[in-house]
Formats: structure tokens, sequence, C-alpha cells
């Protein structure tokens, strides 16, 4: 087995909720949102690493905390044996250039007045690698990789000349033309149409072979994330509630809510027969969780403990981890 | 087959735009029976939903019904009065959009403004709406206590109910669902679907559901019509079209979305993008992007032919 690229260890980030003036005055403490409330995982060099959950569990924030682009409130960040939780400045600059970041969306993640050559090549100024000729090869060798052809055209066009299909290949250009270690891709195709996504997908999987990249890949939607991944973390309201690899969490789900969440997946085909696992009520808010496991409101089996007692990561079998007081 | 309760013919729907006419809506025919649930499936910009908005005359400016008949329990709604438009709406043919925060009235209570939807279409006693609305709350689970909350005190997919209930609350013939559950995650998308197929039940209703998730089609419609820049390209039942895909885009479409009943699926993908609706490709619109395009297919345009009963295909591989 490979060694591990990352290890996220215990790691947190509240946000402050913003409240008006009158209510400052008033309130005595400030309320936090839990956005990640403590979450811990090691992803193997060379390998897709998936974090899934619905909008709001925290799955973005955990992305931007590892690409160190915002502050964590606690917790560890060791990357590649180095911790980096709270490198600034100078001491962080290689890592940036080790560690990419691919958005959501294509539109707003490509400076408009900016040509798409500059916008690509501009990574290799910053972190000096090669400037003038140089830089133009780079780029539009890297261009030509990514399918953006003719060159000549795409290196000297703006981004509202692209279709978004074209624009995300871009955004994956630029975030490779570093060669770097470990790319974090945000929900890298939910705002592509249907029938261009699966080639994104894989031009996302030949860079990988190609540069030996690592992915921590971030999706709301778990047929992607069976489509790419190595294992997948399910996230519920800042917490991690399974890990397991890919095949084993559709084949052996443990957790209630993984249970649930698979089970509600519309499937492509109009024979299936569909047994859901129904859940009561919706996600809880991040500001004040529930005590005990977080799942426990909603949760079919819920017993006593499970409201008092937060569930630790255990596990089950080799590289499946649940933190369930249920199962284990 | 009995007489359709829809019958679209040749329908055209442009919008003048600045920089061209955009051919959202080219040539579309398709019908409903009472009681049938239609997937109209497609990508962005295909005019899915300019398809949808036309057959309650709401297409917005600058855009126009220039062609063809919509025709709707007998009546043509093409060369309706407005004003006779207007009391088909809700209580005949309902809508239901993507995103309930701008549908609802924010400053409303719920219950209020499914009162309001009865008063305005002929209910006259208060307390007798009042309950009506109480009902209709209940049947998509949402209970008395939340009659006076305003839209932003409800979740997501709360709102979507409120949604349904409010297209559900006049008993219409026909639902028109525009991605009623893109908007919501899995777990809540999978409660509305369930809910609208038990309320089509319920209420007998036809409906129309519009969609880009193939999969999502495939739980809830009994026929499917599949759009491409404009046109119908494959329509038929459900489980014949999942069975035997006809149209070389169906197909793709088809293979090019990850099914997690699958192990080691290898996802196909469509070269090229949807062309632009102001100057479509000439012949097949498809043929650019099309692995079996002939000489023929970039010149002339193939007809919606049917292949077998109920089995229609615009393609030329067909005849």
């Amino acid at each position: 087995m490979s060694e591990v690229i990352l290890e996220v260890k215990d790691l947190r980030k509240y946000f402050p909720v913003q409240r008006s003036f009158l209510e400052r005055l008033l309130a005595r403490r400030l309320d936090y949102v839990k956005a990640v409330d403590g979450i811990s995982f090691r992803v193997r060099r060379g390998s897709v690493f998936t974090l899934a959950g619905e909008t709001g569990c925290g799955k973005t924030t955990t992305g931007r905390l590892v690409a160190r682009l915002i502050e964590p409130t606690s917790g560890k960040i060791v990357f590649e044996g180095k911790e980096i939780t709270h490198l600034k400045g100078k001491e962080l600059k290689p890592i940036r250039r080790k560690i990419q970041m691919i958005f959501q969306d294509p539109y707003a993640s490509l400076n408009p007045r900016m040509r798409i050559g500059d916008a690509i090549g501009h990574p290799l100024e910053i972190h000096g690698i090669a400037t003038g000729k140089e830089k133009e090869e780079l780029t539009k060798e890297m261009l030509k990789r990514v399918g953006l052809t003719p060159v000549e055209k795409f290196y000297k066009a703006y981004p509202h000349q692209l279709s978004g299909g074209e624009r995300q290949r871009a955004v994956i250009a630029r975030a490779m033309i570093l060669k770097p270690d470990f790319v974090i891709a945000d929900e890298p195709v939910s705002m592509i149409d249907v029938s261009l996504r699966a080639r994104i997908l894989e031009l996302m999987m030949e860079l990988k072979e190609e540069l030996g990249v690592t992915y921590l890949f971030i999706t709301h939607d778990l047929a992607v994330a069976k489509y790419v991944s190595d294992v997948i973390a399910i996230m519920y309201l800042g917490k991690l509630v399974e890990i397991a690899p890919t095949g084993e969490l559709f084949s052996n789900p443990a957790h209630p809510y993984t249970r649930a969440l698979l089970s509600a997946i519309p499937v492509p085909n109009p024979r299936a027969k569909r047994e859901r696992i129904a859940l009561r009520g919706e996600v809880p808010s991040p500001i004040n969780p529930p005590p005990g496991c977080r799942f426990h409101p909603r949760c079919p089996f819920a017993t006593d403990r499970c409201k008092t007692e937060e569930p630790e990561m255990t596990e089950l079998e080799r590289g499946h981890y649940v933190a369930c007081h249920l199962v284990g | 087959m009995s007489t359709p309760l829809l019958d679209i013919r040749d329908l055209k729907v442009y919008y003048f735009a600045r920089r061209g006419t955009v051919r959202a809506v080219d040539n579309v025919s398709l019908k409903l029976t009472k009681g049938e649930s239609l997937g109209l499936v497609g990508e962005s910009g295909c005019g899915k939903s300019t398809l949808g908005l036309a057959i309650l005359r709401l297409v917005p400016e600058p855009g126009r019904i220039v062609a063809g008949s919509i025709m709707f329990d007998g009546l043509d709604l093409t060369k309706l009065p407005e004003e006779d438009m207007r009391r088909i709406r809700g209580s005949r043919i309902a809508m239901v959009f993507q995103d309930p925060m701008t549908s609802l009235n924010p400053l409303m209570k719920i219950g209020e403004q499914l009162i309001e939807t009865l008063m305005v279409h002929g209910e006259t006693d208060k307390e007798v709406a009042k309950e009506k609305a109480i009902s209709i709350l209940g049947d998509v689970g949402i209970g008395p206590e939340r009659f006076n909350d305003y839209p932003h005190q409800l979740s997501g997919g709360m709102r979507q109910r409120v949604m349904v209930a409010m297209a559900l609350i006049l008993k219409p013939d026909l639902v028109i669902a525009d991605e009623p559950t893109t908007a919501l995650d899995v777990i809540t998308q999978a409660q509305i679907i369930d809910l609208m197929k038990d309320l089509k039940e319920k209420y007998k209703m036809s409906l129309i559901f519009i969609s880009h998730d193939i999969s999502l089609v495939s739980e809830v419609a009994d026929r499917m019509a599949v759009m491409y820049a404009g046109q119908v390209v494959e329509m038929g039942d459900i489980l014949s079209i999942f069975d035997e895909p006809l149209h070389p885009y169906t197909k793709a479409l088809l293979e090019a979305i990850p099914n997690i009943e699958l192990t080691d699926q290898r996802l196909v993908y469509i070269p090229g993008s949807p062309p632009d609706l102001v100057s479509p490709p000439p012949g097949c619109r498809f043929h650019p992007r099309c692995p079996f395009a002939t000489d023929k297919c970039k010149i002339e345009e193939p007809k919606m032919i049917e292949v077998k009963p109920g089995r229609w295909v615009k393609c030329f591989r067909y005849g």
C-alpha cells in the first residue's frame, strides 16, 4: 500500500454568526456555525478520496481548509509528512504549488478580462518556473493536453467565448500546469451538461495517471463518486460518519445515514425496485447541532445512548470505519 | 387510444433577441392522455422549459409562440383570449417551478397564499377555503401548525411541498413540473418525487415532468420525450426507450450517466457541444455530434416517424 500523502487530524472550523448591532448588544455569547467539527482522515498517494454529503455538511469547507484557503479553528493538517496547518507567507508558497484546486463554477473561476492562455500560464510566472516564450510553450502544451484545440485560438480567447465544458477544461489546465501532487476538485462536473460530464471525469483520471496526482474529490452526487473514487467518506453536519473503500461502501453500508442516502439515489432504470429508507425531519442547523450522535433525531434506530454519547469512529473491517453506536 | 388531454402540433416558440432569433422550440408535436405522466428530458438550452411555459402561455418576452397549436381538452390554447387563459392557469393546468423561494410570495403566510389561490378562482367562503388549504397541506405532509409560517421559515424541501400543494389545490387536470427537485438534496428529492407520484394517483391528474436527469425521469414517467436543440428526437414508452433507445442521442445520453447499480461502468460522452439555437446546423441538428451521420443527415432534416405503435424517432436510420 502506498504512503499517506495527507493526514487530517481532528480538524475544526467554526464561523462566528453575523448579527445585527442590536442583537450583538443583547446577546451575551457569540454563536458559531460548526461547519467542520472534528474530522480525521488519511489519503494515500495516487488515490481518489471523495468527501460526499448533502448541502451544508461541511465538505467544501473541509476542501478549503486542506487547500489552506481558510484558517482552521483547531486540528492538524499534515501534508507529505509535514504539518502545514498554520504555515504562512513564504513557508506556504511551495505548498501552494503542490496543492491545487478545481472549483465547481467554471464561469466564476476564470477572470473574465484575462485571456485563457494568460490565465493558465500565470501560475508558472508566480512560482518562477517559466516566463516569456517558455511559459507560452508550456501553456500551449497544456491546452493541447486538455483538448482545447486549435491551441492558437484558445490561447487568445476570453472566457466568455468558451462553452461551460471548455471553461472547465481551462480550469483543469490551470490547476495541472504546475504538476501538483494533490488536487482538490470541488464538484467539478455538477455544472457541466450530462453529455460532456464523462469526458471531463475521464480527462481528470488520465491526468491523474500521467502526473501521479492524488485527488480529494468533493461531491454531493454519489453516482459520480462511485465512478471515480477509491475511498469515500460520508459527511453529515460537520462530522464524518463513515469511511470505506468504494466497493465496500456500496455493497455494505453500515451507518444508517449512509444507507438512507444510498437508497435515495435515483437509478436510471425504470424497472428498479426502490426500497427507500425514510428519514424523519430535515438536517438540523449546524449552529447548535444535536448532542450525542448528530444524526439521532432523524435516525430510525436511535437509542437513549445516541442522544447523549457521541459515537467514536471505529474500524469495522480493514479500511472501513463507521461512527455509530449500533454497529461495531 | 382515447382522445388525448393535450395534443401539441408543430409548435414553434421563438425568442426574438437582439442577436438573432432563438428557435427554442422548433416543430414539436406531442400528445398526453388523461392520467399519464410524460417525462421531458434534455440538456440545458434544449427548449424543454420553454415548451412547458408555452403550454401555459407564459413564455417571457421577447419570446412568442409563432406557429402550431396546443389543443387542451378541445380548446386551442394558442388562440384563447388572455382572460380565458387566466382561468385555465392554476385551475386546469398548474405548474411547479424549480426554485420555490422565487415562486412563493415572501411577504405572505403560506396558508394565506393557498387561500388566495382558492378565492381568486371562485371560492367565496373564506372558512371553506381555509379548511381546504389545511387539508391540502396535510396531503403534502405539512401540519396545520405551519399554516401561519412565512416561506423563509421553511426549509427548501418544505417550500417545495408548499409549491406542490399550491399546484394541486384547485385539482388541475394537468401539472407541469419543471425541474421540481433540482435545487434539493438527494434525500429531500426522493421524498418530493415519492410525494408527487402518490398525489398524481390520488388526484388522477396528468403530469409533464421536465428534467435534465434521466434517472429521475425513469422513476416518475410512463412515457418519455427526449429533446435536442429545440426538437423532440425520440418519444415512447419509458421501458422500451430504456430497453432499446433508437436515436443516437438518446443512446449516448443513457450511456453517459453513472449508475450506482453497476460496477466497472464505462461512461461515454458526446463530442462537441449542443448548437446555438440562433443558427442550428442544417439537416439533422444532431449530425455534427453523431457517430452515424451521413451526407444526407447534413442537408436534409429527418421526419419524426412511428417505427412501431407509440414509438417515435427522428432519424434517417429508421426510414
